[in-house]
Formats: C-alpha cells, sequence, structure tokens
C-alpha cells in the first residue's frame, strides 16, 4: 500500500482544489501523500533509528505546505517529490538541533567530571560543588549519581550498580545511565537558570 | 482509504493532532468540543458521532468553514458527505465551538449542558441547511 508515489496528476488535481479552497483537499492530500511519505522517508533515513522523529518531519511538511501551499510550483516538479524534499530537510534540521543538544550536555557533563583534584590548602572544588548541589537534587538517588558523575566516574557499570540495573543488557544499561545524567544536569542547568546555583565553580562549569 | 493500515491511520491521527492549534482546521474545531463536552480522547469523539476513527481523523483534516460564512450550510454539507458524518451534527458542533471558544472554560461547561440550548442550536441548523444532495440540482 502507497508504496509508490501517486500520480503526479493527483498531486497537481489536489495541489488546485486546495487554491481553490475546497474544504475537504488537505484531508485527501495527507490520506494520498502520508503514508507514502512516511515510507519513503523509512526507505531512505532507515539509519535514523527514531520513527518518531521521521513521522514529525512528514507531518511538519505536509502543515509548512497546508499553510503555504503557493511555495508549491507544480511546473518545478510533482507534490510528493516537493514533500520529500521538505521532509528532509526538517529532518536534516531535527537531526542537527539534537547533535548540537547532546554535544553541549556531554561537554557539560565532562566538565563537570574534570574538576582539579583537592589539595591540602583548599578544600576539594568537588565536595564543595557536591554539598551546594546536593539541596537542588532531592532524589537520593540522583544524589548518589552526581557525586559519581563529579568525581569523574564514566564507567556506565558502576552507575548501574548504584541504580541495581547491572543485570541488564549493556545497550540498556547505557540508555538507562544516560537518561538519569541527563535528568541531572537539566535539572542543575534549571536551578542555575532560576538563580538557586552561585558557586564561583559552577560559573567555570558553565552550566 | 479502506486499506489504511493502522500505522497510516496512526500519522494521519499525529498530523490531526498537530493542526488542533490551527483555527482554520476542523481539529481544532473538534479538540474544542471535546474538552466542553468532557470527553476523553478521540475514541469518545469518534463514538460520540457514531463514527468510525478513519472518519474522525478525514474530519478533522479538513478545513473550518466559520459559522458566519454565506455558504455555510453548503460547505458543512460537502464536508459531512467526505467524511460520512452527519450535516446537522456537523453544523451543530461548529456553531457550538465558535460561540464558546471564547468564554472561560467554566461558563462554557455549564451552557453546553443547557439543553434550550442545544435545542435552540439544532433549529437554527435546521433552518439554514439545504435539503440532501439528491434533491441538490446545481452544487
Amino acid at each position: 500500500v502507497a508504496d509508490d508515489e501517486p500520480p503526479e496528476s493527483t498531486g497537481q488535481n489536489l495541489h488546485e482544489e486546495l487554491l481553490g479552497g475546497d474544504d475537504s483537499a488537505p484531508a485527501r492530500i495527507a490520506e494520498a501523500f502520508l503514508p507514502w511519505l512516511r515510507r519513503k522517508m523509512k526507505s531512505l533515513h532507515h539509519e535514523v533509528r527514531d520513527g518518531h522523529l521521521r513521522n514529525t518531519a512528514c507531518i511538519d511538511a505536509l502543515r509548512s505546505y497546508f499553510k503555504n501551499p503557493a511555495g508549491f510550483r507544480p511546473d518545478q516538479l510533482s507534490l510528493g517529490k516537493y514533500l520529500l524534499m521538505s521532509a528532509k530537510g526538517d529532518l536534516l534540521n531535527a537531526l542537527d538541533q539534537r547533535k548540537a543538544g547532546r554535544a553541549r550536555d556531554e561537554e557539560i557533563a565532562k566538565k563537570l567530571v574534570e574538576l582539579p583534584p583537592p589539595t591540602a590548602e583548599q578544600p576539594s572544588k568537588a565536595e564543595l560543588l557536591k554539598e551546594t548541589v546536593r539541596p537542588l537534587l532531592v532524589d537520593p538517588m540522583d544524589q548518589r549519581l552526581f557525586s559519581l558523575m563529579v568525581e569523574g566516574v564514566r564507567d556506565t557499570g558502576a552507575y548501574s550498580v548504584i541504580l541495581g540495573i547491572h543485570d541488564r543488557s549493556e545497550d540498556e544499561q547505557r540508555r538507562i545511565v544516560k537518561l538519569r545524567k541527563d535528568r541531572i544536569i537539566k535539572k542543575l542547568k534549571d536551578a542555575r537558570k532560576r538563580g538557586k546555583l552561585k558557586l564561583p565553580q559552577l560559573e567555570e562549569l558553565d552550566l | 482509504m479502506s486499506d489504511t493500515s493502522d500505522d497510516d491511520l496512526a500519522v494521519l491521527g499525529l498530523l490531526a493532532e498537530q493542526l488542533e492549534n490551527d483555527a482554520e482546521f476542523i481539529a481544532w474545531a473538534l479538540s474544542r468540543f471535546r474538552r466542553q463536552e468532557h470527553l476523553r480522547g478521540s475514541r469518545a469523539l469518534a463514538k460520540r458521532f457514531g463514527i468510525s476513527p478513519l472518519q474522525l481523523v478525514r474530519l478533522a483534516l479538513c478545513k473550518r468553514p466559520p459559522s458566519n460564512a454565506s455558504d455555510f450550510a453548503s460547505r458543512v454539507q460537502t464536508i459531512a458527505a467526505f467524511a460520512s458524518i452527519d450535516p446537522i451534527t456537523l453544523a451543530n458542533l461548529l456553531r457550538q465551538v465558535e460561540l464558546f471558544h471564547d468564554w472561560p472554560s467554566e461558563s462554557a461547561d455549564t451552557a453546553t449542558l443547557t439543553d434550550s440550548f442545544l435545542a435552540a442550536a439544532r433549529d437554527r441548523v435546521e433552518d439554514s441547511t439545504p435539503p440532501k444532495p439528491e434533491s441538490e440540482s446545481d452544487e
């Protein structure tokens, strides 16, 4: 079903009906093109494992077209190819945004665990940081995980033991640990935004 | 569209959901009607109108004719025929949503339950809805 692109004439007729004010045209366009677009994007971007991201790109392509149907020029390409091009652009943008977000989170996490070691003269910055941050992390589990992060522990296994998930598959452990770490980082970023986190050391962390 | 798979229906449903914030679409009216009538989810809405989830999605993806449009009745008839829904029910829904969408929710809820309002709305629609398509000559 819907593996082949709908005929060019179908797209052209429906496009004209949409421009002509036919109220059911968007529904008929969506029915004709969205299932095909979803399958096409899946086959072209099978490396994107997040199906939700692909579906969102397809949906956004349709929405953009409904918002501005005049942006589509039927004399230049078919409606299917136009929507596909738009969905591809949306997907690439979403992937770029996700990548940038991950890079930033990783950078923050890296900075958190790269604090200088304690010296005899001054208290450990890590200890100070833990003391300051602890009240912001209500969940004792988050507090323990944060301690590991601050101490520079990178091994997923250590976090898994604390979380009691060490008997699960490695992939699942990594996924859960990352989720918990991301959540902690987000809480700290939110706290910083609200002005609840003001230690000079945290300035250096660029949270 | 009878061969629409569950996955296709789901993704069409997602598009309809996205359009709930766009007053140009019937999805917008359906979402407000659902809230006014305290209906949980689209299945409850479909059941209320006696239509299938697919028919509901088709309806949601149509453009919404404003109730003050001079051709409101004929547009409602066309959409209703497309989505296989009763035109009077659709016209009532569109009018009710427009009437209450700026009201504070409590007032709207109370008013929605008023039988006299619903009766009045039905009367107005019956007055303005043209005859059934088979008796139409030039539309």
